[in-house]
């Protein structure tokens, strides 16, 4: 009886027992909202990234930094799309500039990059890779890869994903990691 | 004394699952306003049985047709059970689950989680796995779904999932603690407000267009579970411009259906053929469809369905018919008072929407 009495407790105790402890700052209103916050965590380190950036006119972009004063300095997009993702709160917005696309995704009424892709060769990766570049560019710039049509690149908290066809780049995406 | 020793631990026993049951049914989340489609797996089984038409996927069943418009035109029985990011072994399970309530004449299935191989998000196998009843079907579908950090115990006690929400409960919680509030039709969500096409999403290149493994060996499980009940089984791709879908993948739909003989429609290409017009038919930006889009869908839908597999018209049924007039007055219901907010607020204020100059248009 004595240890069932403990069970009990012990039982009505973890019900509340996230009260102090970091799960329950992480857990949001619902499963739905804690996993999207988790999923996106590592948002505060992305001022500071050391992953891969992306340079243009003078603008450096890191996956994962916080959009607002990037698009400031990027200046008016040729074209803007936006969609509300399903159920959660919050839009998916892409801004479409002179040779890339830059993406983001929300969290807690704040926008991040979350993924920039080079459409022409109007445009460079800091380490000289662009559309139309060949495959011993790349692996001069980047390192080896193990396919010679899917370059995979990580570093910090970005993925460089470079696509090749007949040995030249067709594709290139910088992703931010958020998990 | 042994007799009152029993019933000792017989009431400690009673109280502790009295009690942790209580904790979980207070901690569990109720959606009741925000992220409402967490309810909508559950409210099926309020409505299981008698329908001819079972709909299931992603949000792109659940907000572009309605089944209520399908039922007036047409007198078909039909109901989506469809839940947000439905990735298809969960269709699979709840399809199987299903059929343990009813025989419908015909299955669609929506074929944009062929794109997922594999467990993407535990926030959206929540919204579908939590809904479930418990069965083998919910069992399975919870081993298909887990991510690698989750653990199988937390849906069946969802009390070691959900503890931490105590200090963010609301008066929601207790209000709907043994109730919950209607706000489907038959799995239909229903939005009127108009939030248009201004432009197209970009198609990123992939690196690798092939629909995966997995996600081929769950497509075979549905078809091969309707063969064995004699259902039709018809794939369709819905009308979204977002997502982007793209050719290569329709070339694999393409060759599944007429590989296995099934019907594959897909709507993105049926577009003015359908009516829809994305100036009005969309509530953001052509990811879903409004009102107007998803009748517009179930006016041409309906027929397909009726001419080809001369689906019965149960309007003339007396029985039937008063069970579904109950949900064509809460249809109208609902998109009166949608209406009425749309006049009087600008947007969907008690519903999801949020007022246009919010984004940029």
């Amino acid at each position: 009886m004595k240890k069932l009495a403990v069970l009990l407790a012990a039982a009505m105790l973890m019900a509340g027992c996230g009260g102090s402890s970091a799960e329950t700052t992480a857990a949001a209103t619902s499963a739905a909202a804690e996993a999207q916050t988790t999923a996106a965590a590592g948002e505060q380190q992305a001022a500071a990234s050391d992953g891969y950036v992306f340079t243009v006119d003078g603008t450096t972009i890191a996956m994962n930094a916080e959009v607002a004063p990037i698009l400031e300095k990027l200046g008016k997009e040729k074209n803007y799309f936006e969609s509300a993702s399903c159920a959660f709160e919050g839009l998916d917005k892409e801004y479409t500039y002179n040779g890339f696309v830059l993406k983001t995704y929300p969290l807690n009424d704040v926008d991040y990059v979350a993924s920039i892709t080079l459409q022409d060769d109007t445009v460079a990766t800091p380490e000289g890779i662009a559309i139309g570049s060949e495959l011993a560019d790349v692996t001069a710039a980047y390192g080896d890869s193990s396919s010679d049509t899917k370059c995979e690149y990580v570093k910090g908290d970005s993925q460089l994903l470079i696509l090749l066809e007949n040995g030249v780049v067709t594709s290139i995406q910088y992703v931010a990691i958020t998990e | 004394m042994k007799k009152k020793r029993i019933l000792a631990i017989v009431l400690i026993a009673v109280l502790l699952i009295g009690g942790l049951g209580l904790a979980q049914a207070i901690l569990m989340p109720k959606y009741i306003n925000d992220i409402i489609e967490g309810r909508l797996i559950e409210e099926y089984y309020d409505n299981a049985g008698g329908n001819d038409v079972i709909f299931v996927g992603d949000c792109e069943v659940y907000e572009n047709i309605s089944p209520i418009k399908m039922w007036e035109e047409y007198g078909i029985t039909s109901y989506i059970r469809g839940s947000s990011q439905q990735l298809i072994w969960q269709s699979y399970y709840l399809l199987e689950e299903m059929l343990q309530y009813e025989q419908p004449k015909v299955v669609v299935f929506n074929v944009l989680s062929m794109k997922y191989n594999e467990p993407q998000n535990e926030a959206y196998n929540r919204l579908t796995l939590d809904g479930m009843k418990w069965s083998s079907y919910k069992w399975d579908a919870v081993q298909a779904s887990m991510m690698d950090d989750e653990d199988w115990i937390t849906y069946l006690f969802p009390l070691l999932r959900y503890h931490s929400r105590w200090s963010e409960l609301t008066a929601e919680d207790f209000t709907y603690l043994f109730k919950t509030k209607k706000s489907f039709h038959q799995g239909y969500l229903m939005r009127t407000d108009v939030r248009p096409v201004t432009s197209y999403p970009t198609a990123t290149p992939l690196a690798d267009y092939q629909f995966g493994e997995n996600s081929y060996k769950y497509l075979d499980m549905i078809r091969e579970l309707c063969e064995k009940n004699d259902i039709p089984l018809v794939l369709m791709k819905a009308p979204s411009i977002y997502p982007v879908w793209y050719d290569e993948w329709e070339e694999q739909m393409e060759d599944y259906a007429a590989e296995h003989n099934l019907m594959y429609i897909n709507f993105l290409e049926l577009i003015d053929e359908v009516g829809i017009d994305f100036n009005t038919d969309t509530y953001d930006n052509g990811l879903h469809l409004n009102l107007p889009g998803a009748e517009k869908m179930a006016h041409y839908f309906g027929k397909i369905l009726q001419d080809t597999y001369d689906l019965p018209d149960h309007r003339s049924d007396p029985e039937v018919a008063a069970a579904w007039q109950e949900k064509v007055d809460f249809y109208h219901e609902m998109e009166a008072d949608q209406y009425r907010e749309l006049e009087e607020y600008g947007y969907l204020k008690s519903y999801g929407g949020r007022p246009v100059d919010e984004s940029k248009e």
